[in-house]
């Protein structure tokens, strides 16, 4: 087990930087749809920070403008790393991404699709790809499935395996969109152990941007906590968190942090959970 | 269910063909005794012991054979590919769909005889003229159904590539391919047995040479026994490049699909217990 010090994040440098975002989509009775209306968000490097928020409030959707994968109606800023993502469109390949589900192609191995990623991001030099890819898969304990196709292994593991094709690029930004919520209970919890092990084991923290809707799992994973109110969305709470880990639920810490998140959304977003 | 070939699924293959040739046999000798326009079993195998031995009225049937082979093989896989090329194209980008729909609807509506003599025209007795043919109709159905599957590809998986920057070349090799190998596969045999037949009635229409060629010179003589030989014989090669290279072919891509017994040991019984 690390010290406990190394666990608090390397504090004041921003990693990313969104500003007055603003964002609709039209809907289906032909209006638009209001996602963002001057969104603000900063996020710290080497945290792990948890955007918490309702459904549909559009978490997804930060996620994906952060990759670039999206464009939004305007905003005065999308800066990594000071730079704006849309002067640089190459600043999105330090970002690996973990989706709701494994999205891994079935026609490869747990090792050619973590491959697979590592070819597109372009992961230098590539004789390190086979140590980073025994690394990793061993750190997730996958190793002996390594070979195994998606269809071998149960969705635990190909959860597994989709983080390490996120990890094997030695991200500096990890964006995870709730990639635990369609996991049993049980499995999820011990996932979030082994990212949560994965997270603290470096030396200089990943800044990972987790996303979820579920109040207990923020309370077990985040350094910082950004609560988002429903769409248009706009953030209504945030706070850091400085307790140790392993963090177990039924810790006084932990539950007390959970009943604090709860009353903050029922009073300032106005979502009872 | 399993596929795999067994001495009781051999025979059971085997006997509605034996089944044929004695009805095919009673009725030439017993009831059709015409064997120029009815010609026996043992007719129709004296002439392949001919075409096997090289003989012929017109040049040597190996010749003739290899010609209608080459058509068809340079037809199939110059179509074959560059509709797979265009349909992933297709399937991508609208533009390019509504670009060719209308020819392909034409090439697939307009009956193949109808192209033969439209390049008779336009280029001549040549070897082109059948080999173009045969490529237009091939390819329109390969076209479609490449597209069609490029279109299917799951959104999820897409954002996928997108969001790890995979290049063209890893797209279409990694992804796209694969994704569709089952539709190409599928559509590789059907457009290999449909070029079998069609490149016949093009030789027979517009060529000095090939099968075709043999086929019409005997229809013309009222001798039938040689058009059932080689008839045979394409039905042949069509069940050996079947046999031997599509369907193993869609064995593998189907195994690959589906859920298979994992060749190390299953999943840890506790990861089992967590599922349930
Ligand atoms: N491409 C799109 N076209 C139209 N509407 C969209 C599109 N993408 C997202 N939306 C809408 O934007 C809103 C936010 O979507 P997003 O997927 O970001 O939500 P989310 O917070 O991730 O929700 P969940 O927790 O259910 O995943 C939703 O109302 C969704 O319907
Ligand atoms: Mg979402």
């Amino acid at each position: 087990m690390l010290e406990m010090t190394k666990d608090t994040a390397a504090a004041g440098e921003t990693k990313v930087s969104l500003k007055n975002l603003q964002l609709s989509f039209p809907d289906q009775s032909g209006g638009v749809k209001q996602i963002y209306q001057g969104l603000d968000l900063e996020i710290e490097k080497g945290s792990f920070t948890v955007l918490l928020g309702p459904s549909g409030c559009g978490k997804s959707t930060l996620l994906n403008i952060m990759d670039g994968l999206l464009q939004p109606n305007s905003a005065d800023e999308i800066l990594i790393d000071g730079e704006d993502l849309r002067d640089r469109p190459d600043l999105s390949r330090q970002m690996a991404y973990v989706f709701q589900g494994p999205r891994l192609l079935k026609w490869k191995t747990l090792a050619e699709n973590a491959e697979f990623g590592l070819r597109g991001l372009g992961v230098q030099p590539r004789d390190r790809w086979p140590e980073l890819m025994e690394r990793y898969f061993a750190a997730v304990g996958l190793s002996e499935y390594m070979h195994h196709y998606p269809s071998q292994v149960s969705g635990g593991m190909q959860q597994r395996a989709a983080i390490v094709r996120a990890w094997v690029n030695e991200p500096q930004i990890l964006l995870m969109d709730e990639p635990f919520s369609h996991l049993d209970e049980i499995t999820a919890a011990e996932m979030r152990r082994i990212l949560v092990d994965l997270w603290r084991a470096e030396e200089v923290h990943r800044t990972v941007v987790f996303v979820t809707h579920d109040i207990s799992e923020a309370a077990q994973l985040a350094t910082d906590i950004v609560m988002l109110t429903p769409a248009p969305s706009s953030i209504c709470f945030r706070r850091k968190v400085d307790l140790p880990w392993p963090r177990h639920i039924e810790s006084d810490e932990v539950m007390d942090l959970e009943k604090e998140l709860r009353k903050a959304f029922a009073e300032r977003a106005g979502v009872r959970f | 269910m399993n596929w795999s070939v067994t001495p009781k699924s051999l025979l059971l293959n085997a006997l509605p063909v034996a089944a044929a040739v004695l009805v095919w046999w009673a009725a030439t000798t017993y009831i059709l005794v015409q064997p120029r326009i009815y010609p026996t079993p043992q007719g129709v195998f004296t002439e392949l012991v001919r075409i096997f031995k090289n003989e012929g009225p017109i040049g040597e049937p190996y010749t003739h054979a290899a010609a209608t082979l080459w058509r068809l093989t340079i037809a199939w896989g110059g179509g074959f590919v560059a509709a797979t090329l265009l349909g992933v194209l297709a399937g991508r980008k609208k533009w390019v769909f509504d670009f060719f729909s209308y020819p392909v609807w034409i090439a697939m509506a307009v009956p193949s005889v109808v192209w033969v003599y439209i390049f008779l025209v336009v280029f001549g007795i040549e070897e082109m003229v059948p080999i173009l043919a045969l490529m237009i109709l091939l390819a329109a159905p390969v076209f479609l159904g490449t597209a069609e599957g490029v279109r299917s590809t799951p959104k999820e998986l897409l954002e996928m590539c997108d969001s790890y920057k995979i290049g063209t070349r890893q797209r279409l090799f990694h992804f796209y391919l694969p994704y569709i190998a089952p539709y190409m596969v599928a559509n590789a045999r059907v457009s290999f047995a449909y070029g079998i037949r069609i490149v016949l009635i093009a030789e027979v229409i517009g060529l000095p040479n090939g099968v075709g060629i043999l086929v019409g010179y005997w229809s013309d003589s009222l001798y039938m026994a040689p058009i059932v030989a080689w008839g045979l014989l394409l039905m042949a090669t069509g069940m050996i490049v079947d046999y031997c290279i599509f369907a193993p072919l869609q064995r593998r891509i189907r195994r690959e699909a589906e859920p298979r017994p994992a060749s190390k040991r299953q999943p840890s019984g506790n990861s089992r217990l967590k599922r349930a």
